[in-house]
């Protein structure tokens, strides 16, 4: 197995969720808010988050692929911030992944925030305490198994992402390689030994991450039992 | 902590997405004052404004002076600034959280050694020491909104606010708790505002009562002096006067009038704004039966009235009359025995003339 390939994939999948977690949380509970202005954005914006999980990875590959490249406004603003490129290299296939596992973030995210009671969150702001201090004490307490869900499917999907890194990461050893692009080399240049081990730990990652969704879920999170 | 020092002083417009409007006026300086009125007549949304939970569109609510809310300064004091304690129709209790951990949730920033000490005298106060430890989804209804009640009163609010206080509880339970509920509420000593749809609760609970109906506020005034004299039909009908008719003042002398009601003459304490048209509002329980004129019985009011149904209702048995108009008598379930009450009977009703309220029209 390629252990270079494994510690990126590790990397990515780590730097995908934290990222996932900073923008999806806000963005779950703006799209979870439950009256008000904004009904039909709200819709479009989940349509769009939800968008990655019909369209074939390369499909949306080719998309960022093109509207990363040097030339186009992402591009150069990217290229007038760091300096840098976006397409081929591991801030290129950071942005995809984050793009690409939206869905499996926001998705739980959102589930959860949707079914908080919020007559508890109005109870705590009764009770003195501030907006802020209550999403510590209420919204995470509440609301964590679907929240650990999100951050879980997605780390799990990162890792098994393949089609999307290679249109627009390609395939360079340590950047933009990873495991499951390492095991598509490993087929291809028919070492089927390291093919199977790398196959084997994704299986592997992909059932931890299954059974502790599971788990999670059929946790029996007591809510708004107190009438 | 004088009364005065305590005074709510209310006067807002809330106005809903769906257009609708509704008005808050309330003004207290202590005891239970009562929001009362049938459900969807806006009271929990006055009860929300207060608590800084909806945002009114104009108007103004003070506290003490202070200013909580006003439309035309532009102030509006959030929730955690009101110091209000507030108990929901859903109680609301953290279900993560054991019973200590509910009632001292408010208390994070006292020192440990304070907070215990609080969340000791809380739990002793509501009977629940020995359920400290138990969660919120363990408890009976009746515990629960003992700790919902102590969560609130634990940080010493400046206000109380209930919404439906005992509506999550079944019958029976709601009349075993209502005597221990208004001795709490007594006891804190803060002014309560309450909001309720049943009229025993109001009885019960209230010392001031506001009727409300699709947001506006219909009379204000003594729990006793609004049940007995509603100021018009539409109060009458809410707090439950059972029958309401129609008349008109035939004659006054020596302030009491005679008042005509298909056909049949009452005489009832003459309104002070005169003759003519007058709405007549007999509550059900001052309505008396008899099976024969008793010489020995003081009500002036005596008319023949033939039964129509007889529905039993716990101790006490509801009658259907029809003696020319309708009326509803409310006599115990002995007396209706005694009386042989069946459908198609003929009795003898009788209603004590202070008991006959006439609302002008």
């Amino acid at each position: 197995m390629d252990v270079t390939a494994a510690w990126l994939t590790f990397r990515l999948a780590a730097a995908t969720t934290l990222l996932l977690a900073a923008v999806g949380l806000p963005l779950a509970w703006w799209l979870a808010a439950p009256h008000g202005r904004g009904a039909g954005l709200r819709g479009f914006v989940e349509a769009v988050c939800t968008l990655p999980l019909v369209l074939p990875p390369t499909v949306a590959g080719f998309f960022l692929l093109v509207a990363t490249a040097p030339q186009s406004i992402v591009g150069r603003l990217w290229a007038g911030l760091t300096g840098g490129t976006l397409p081929f290299t591991f801030s290129g296939i950071l942005l995809a992944a984050v793009l690409m596992n939206l869905p499996y973030a926001i998705g739980p995210f959102t589930a959860a925030f949707a079914t908080l009671d919020r007559r508890l969150v109005e109870a705590s702001w009764c009770l003195g305490e501030s907006r802020a201090a209550t999403i510590l004490r209420v919204v995470l307490p509440a609301c964590w198994p679907g929240i650990v869900t999100g951050l879980v499917m997605t780390f799990a999907h990162v890792v098994g992402e393949f089609g999307v890194v290679l249109m627009v990461g390609g395939n360079i050893p340590g950047i933009t390689r990873t495991l499951s692009v390492a095991l598509y080399d490993d087929v291809q240049a028919l070492d089927h030994a390291s093919a199977a081990r790398t196959a084997t730990v994704l299986v592997a990652v992909a059932l931890v991450a299954l059974v502790t969704v599971q788990r999670l879920a059929r946790r029996p999170v007591a809510r708004g039992s107190g009438r | 902590m004088s009364q005065s020092r305590q005074r709510l002083v209310a006067a807002f417009t809330v106005r809903h997405r769906s257009g609708t409007t509704i008005d808050g006026h309330v003004e207290t300086g202590g005891g239970v004052v009562v929001l009362y009125g049938p459900s969807g007549c806006g009271k929990t949304t006055v009860l929300r404004a207060l608590a800084g939970l909806d945002r009114p569109a104009t108007g103004r609510i003070a506290f003490d002076g202070e200013p909580w809310f006003d439309a035309a300064q532009g102030i509006d004091l959030p929730p955690q600034a009101r110091d209000v304690g507030m108990l929901g129709q859903e109680l609301a209790l953290f279900p993560w959280l054991d019973v200590a951990g509910n009632v001292g949730y408010a208390l994070r920033r006292l020192p440990a050694a304070e907070r215990a000490k609080r969340v000791t005298e809380a739990l002793r106060r509501f009977d629940l020491d020995s359920l400290a430890r138990r969660m919120p989804a363990t408890l009976s209804g009746g515990q629960q909104q003992r700790v919902a009640l102590a969560r609130a009163l634990v940080r010493r609010p400046r206000l109380l606010l209930l919404d439906e206080p005992l509506s999550a509880l079944d019958a029976p339970l709601r009349a075993r708790l209502r005597p221990g509920l208004r001795r709490w509420l007594v006891e804190t000593g803060l002014p309560v505002v309450l909001v309720t749809h049943d009229h025993t609760e109001a009885l019960a609970l209230g010392d001031a009562i506001i009727v409300m109906e699709e947001g506006r506020v219909l009379q204000t005034g003594s729990v006793a002096e609004v049940f007995s004299r509603p100021a018009d039909a539409r109060v009458a009908r809410i707090v439950g006067t059972e029958s309401i008719l129609c008349g008109e003042v035939i004659a006054v002398e020596a302030g009491l009038a005679t008042v005509d009601v298909a056909g049949v003459r009452l005489t009832a304490v003459a309104p002070p704004d005169g003759s003519g048209l007058v709405h007549v509002c007999l509550r059900a329980e001052e309505v008396v039966l008899l099976r024969h004129a008793d010489g020995g019985l003081s009500a002036r009011n005596r008319f023949p009235a033939t039964v129509l149904f007889v529905v039993p209702e716990g101790p006490l048995v509801r009658v259907g009359l029809d003696a020319g108009f309708e009326l509803t008598a409310l006599v115990t379930r002995a007396a209706a025995e005694e009386l042989a009450l069946l459908p198609g009977e003929r009795v003898l009703a009788a209603v004590k003339v202070p008991a006959v309220h006439l609302v002008a029209r």
